[in-house]
């Protein structure tokens, strides 16, 4: 704003997009900017809380103990964060079209405050395209990256989210304006200009931005909400389509487990600090007392499927070897140690509840070798990475 | 043509940024937050790889700003010159609808991500959904476009 910026004096270039008349749509508003914003601004925070949540239960701090209820809380937290995410897509370009003829702003700098309001604006638009274009790319499992996408999701998200709150202190004043029945586009006199535009309106581009996004929405939740698969043609996932029905995210060959899983030298041992260790083959695994449970494989990646299990509650099988009341454990799978998600571990809570299984059967059949056979962990509320599979040990600490 | 209209982003005040507590309080929390991010890029270094992160963080925004919005304007404006009035408005919707579906569906358009081992990842024919997605999308914009020509809507 000040006078007294160098900047301030120099001309303009008034060429190509510097030109005062460069952007005559009257799409590029700050009323239909301050709408997208607003609906951004709830998706983005919808996408970083249930992110950070599903951070949370991959990585608790010691102050955060993941309960196993409700069981279907992570399947929903995780369907809202990626169906939010496609839902932004539209929302995000279109915003992005609305403010573009700011990118060529002059003068570019005018004050402390705006060149660091300016420069938040990397961190706010580069980050939500990276959110995006990786979640994207990571729910249909394409990585044209080097980087490894959690941890890099991860950072970007708290950049975007730093640099949103930024943004929001800079513009609340002006979107409040420009949304009050007295700003100057809300008028009649500012409808009337546009109609004399003749192209999309405004309602129209708000109507195809959000039409878009509901559009996204309808043709990929069926990945999650089973009653919209057949609608949801777009979706990386089919909840109904799989080996026994069920989705696999990743195979038995994948995870170079075929041969030691197959194997009649198979054990499963329960070890760790617990006064009777066990070691069990699979018939004796079968011969202990079993219980069924309808429990949903909620992947990370946004899909879910429900299915009947049937195994040995985790919670029998430590005390049959002994382990105290209130014991935690890792589970260990047969795969190479140090392999992404080779174990995953249970807090007292989790293997306190009846239905945290070390399941034999699916659907009514032994465990296809894709979803762990002979033995895989399931429990209800917890992400599908979790349920570890092909289980070879449980370690009681 | 666009004498006529206000020019946008223009200074008036009601368009302007306001750097008063709010701003300068958002500026301290969500520093706070960027400087978390910052923390869990680099203290993840060798698995986030900062300097690829920054390829993609940086680029996708210049792919954006160089390439994608001036290619947008490119074509809205031939299309613009190329199209009657009537209708122009439904033409603009489809397809700017339809180029955000077809964006989305690459990836699994191409299978790029597709396991020869795992057939219950990506099992649809996905040129086939798109093609009914973007039918509907089509269709519903011919089906607003003849109620407005019969007077029936807006």
């Amino acid at each position: 704003m000040s006078e007294s910026s160098p900047l301030r004096r120099l001309a303009p270039p008034r060429v190509g997009p510097f030109r005062e008349d460069a952007f005559s749509s009257p799409l590029h508003s700050v009323r239909v900017a301050s709408i997208l914003g607003i609906a951004l601004g709830v998706t983005f925070t919808v996408c970083f809380l249930t992110g950070f949540l599903s951070h949370l239960i991959q990585h608790p701090p010691s102050f955060f103990d993941w309960p196993a209820r409700p069981a279907w809380l992570y399947r929903v937290s995780q369907g809202v964060h990626v169906t939010t995410g496609i839902a932004s897509i539209p929302l995000l370009l279109a915003k992005l079209w609305t403010v573009y003829p700011r990118f060529w702003t002059w003068p570019p700098l005018r004050s402390a405050a705006q060149a660091i309001e300016r420069a938040a604006l990397l961190p706010l638009v580069g980050g939500s395209l990276f959110l995006l274009f990786t979640g994207v790319g990571s729910i249909a499992r394409w990585f044209p990256w080097e980087f490894s996408f959690p941890p890099a999701h991860y950072a970007a998200a708290w950049l975007t989210i730093g640099a949103l709150i930024v943004h929001v202190g800079a513009k609340a004043g002006a979107a409040r304006l420009a949304l009050s029945s007295r700003s100057a586009e809300g008028s009649a006199a500012g409808l009337a200009d546009e109609q004399g535009w003749g192209g999309l309106s405004r309602r129209g581009f708000l109507g195809a931005a959000f039409g878009g996004a509901a559009a996204l929405v309808v043709a990929t939740v069926g990945q999650t909400l089973r009653p919209l698969a057949a609608v949801s043609v777009l979706a990386p996932r089919d909840p109904r389509i799989g080996p026994q029905g069920l989705p696999v995210n990743k195979t038995a060959s994948s995870a170079g487990v075929i041969d030691a899983a197959s194997s009649d030298e198979w054990r499963l041992t329960v070890g760790g600090n617990v006064p009777n260790p066990l070691s069990l083959t699979l018939d004796e695994v079968r011969a202990l007392p079993q219980r069924d449970a309808d429990l949903t494989i909620a992947c990370v990646d946004g899909w879910s499927a429900a299915a009947r299990w049937r195994g040995v509650p985790v919670g029998e099988l430590l005390r049959l070897a002994g382990a105290g009341e209130g014991s935690t454990a890792t589970v260990v799978s047969l795969q190479r140690p140090g392999a992404a998600y080779a174990s995953s571990d249970l807090s007292a809570g989790q293997i306190a509840d009846p239905d945290t299984l070390l399941a034999l059967e699916l659907n009514g059949a032994p465990l296809h070798i894709d979803h762990g056979y002979p033995v895989r962990l399931i429990g209800p509320n917890r992400p599908g990475v979790q349920q570890t599979k092909w289980v070879a040990s449980v370690e009681v600490s | 043509m666009s004498a006529e209209l206000p020019p946008p982003f223009e200074d008036a005040p009601e368009h302007t940024s306001r750097y008063g507590p709010l701003y300068w309080s958002a500026l301290v929390v969500g520093g706070g937050f960027m400087a978390f991010g910052l923390v869990a890029l680099f203290s993840k270094a060798g698995a986030t790889d900062p300097a690829n992160f920054a390829v993609f963080f940086v680029g996708l925004a210049l792919v954006h700003d160089l390439l994608l919005a001036p290619a947008v304007i490119v074509v809205a404006t031939g299309l613009r010159r190329a199209s009657s009035r009537t209708g122009r408005e439904l033409l603009f919707g489809a397809l700017v609808v339809s180029a955000v579906i077809a964006l989305f569906s690459v990836p699994m358009l191409f299978g790029w991500g597709a396991q020869p081992d795992n057939p219950s990842f990506l099992p649809r024919n996905y040129a086939a959904g798109l093609a009914l997605v973007l039918a509907v999308v089509w269709g519903l914009a011919a089906a607003m476009l003849l109620r407005r020509r019969s007077g029936g809507g807006p």
